[in-house]
């Protein structure tokens, strides 16, 4: 069996060589989902509308703050890691935002869940189970097109593991259309904010990573 | 000898900007650049893949591996960022992949040497080869092949290469077919083939 040796494998890429066209920018890509982010946004909230008292909820360390701020942290880190993920030699940058991401989960879950249970009282309102699915798949729906262009992002790239970069992609994803539920949800029961608000990101990333990662595998091969 | 450092870092920056340069130009699809920036990193990607895998061959199959993912990730590379870090990372990420690999086949496959050992361990000296009519009714249950081999090295005292000769096969392959007889004799007899 003949096995081509290293120098005759350096001559024939030379030879095949073609022009590419040079990925974005991270800071580029980012600004790209945001802007997407921003687009469905304002179209949310001007169908939904904001949360009645909203300004009386934005209290310093609130648990509607703490929970706000969590689910930015998740939506930056989990953003950043996807697209970090997928460019060679920007491991440091995808180890800090899974870091971020994962700071974020820690805030908007368990601080969240902790002051919000305090505020909450002993008798707090009664919520049906379908408030908490509408919200949830709310957010799922408004993390789609950030989602997609994350996505685009990777699959132009060249993700070492693509599964993190999807599961990251989904989690940031969904948290950035938690965040717009979040702020729009009238919704005061503290299980519907735990379960529909701060912890959508991880039942989204559940539900959406294997999909997503299905997609990414069919349009690129990896 | 502060001097010398500061030389050696200064050249490896000159070696740096100009290996950023040839791949930009690559990227636009210049292939005598591209041939020259390949050649010029190669003995330092070889380097790097033999000091981690420590198995020439191998090593040379992930050297190769890394051109090729260099090459499929060429437009990931942006000019105005270092190109060392996006060369060893694709680097870095080859050799990983082959160190696992390496480790998942070390799991699942016996080295042919210790299945020897197993196999002479397993298996009686030669001078205490009067078989009980068990033993004998147990070998005969035998699949031809394992029972032919237990025969050769157990019951004639044959070495393992003399053996492999005389049915035709490789050594390794022997040494399995015993291995497997011996096994299956254990668990027919329990302790009456010790």
């Amino acid at each position: 069996m003949s096995r081509e040796g290293t120098s005759e494998l350096v001559e024939r890429l030379s030879q095949e060589l073609r022009p590419v066209r040079r990925i974005p920018r991270l800071r580029q890509a980012a600004g790209g989902v945001a802007l997407l982010w921003l687009g469905v946004g304002a179209l949310a909230l001007a169908l939904r509308g904001l949360r009645p008292d909203l300004l009386q909820q934005l209290q310093p360390a609130s648990a509607f703050v703490v929970i706000l701020m969590g689910l930015g942290l998740i939506a930056v880190g989990g953003v950043v890691a996807a697209l970090a993920t997928s460019v060679p030699g920007r491991e440091g940058a995808a180890r800090v935002s899974l870091g971020l991401g994962l700071g974020g989960v820690m805030l908007a879950a368990l601080m969240g869940a902790i002051l919000i249970l305090r505020e909450a009282g002993p008798a707090p309102l009664a919520c049906p189970f379908e408030n908490d699915l509408a919200c949830f798949t709310v957010a799922c729906l408004l993390a789609l097109p950030p989602a997609l262009g994350i996505l685009a992002f990777v699959s132009r790239g060249a993700p070492y593991r693509p599964l993190i970069a999807v599961l990251a992609a989904a989690t940031g994803a969904v948290a950035l259309g938690a965040l717009l539920v979040h702020v729009s949800c009238p919704e005061s029961n503290p299980r519907h904010i735990i379960l529909s608000h701060a912890l959508a990101p991880l039942g989204g990333a559940l539900l959406l990573t294997l999909p997503f990662r299905a997609a990414l595998k069919r349009v690129t091969g990896i | 000898m502060d001097k010398r450092k500061g030389r050696r870092r200064t050249e490896r920056d000159a070696k740096e900007a100009e290996w950023a340069s040839w791949m930009a130009a690559a990227q636009d699809g210049d292939s005598v650049l591209y041939e020259r920036l390949l050649k010029s990193i190669l003995p330092g990607l070889q380097g790097f893949v033999r000091v981690r895998l420590r198995d020439p061959a191998s090593a040379e199959d992930v050297v190769q591996t890394v051109l090729l993912s260099i090459h499929r990730a060429r437009h990931t590379y942006r000019s105005e960022r270092p190109f060392a870090p996006w060369m060893w990372a694709i680097a870095r990420n080859a050799v990983i992949d082959a160190q696992r690999a390496r480790s998942v086949r070390r799991r699942r496959e016996v080295p042919l040497d210790v299945v020897g050992e197993v196999a002479q361990a397993e298996a009686p000296a030669p001078e205490d080869a009067s078989l009980s009519p068990h033993v004998s009714y147990a070998l005969a249950q035998l699949p031809a092949s394992q029972r032919e081999a237990v025969e050769l090295i157990h019951l004639k005292g044959l070495s393992v290469a003399e053996a492999a000769a005389q049915v035709g096969i490789s050594p390794g392959a022997l040494k399995v077919r015993a291995h497997r007889g011996y096994r299956a004799l254990r668990a027919q007899l329990g302790a009456e083939l010790k």
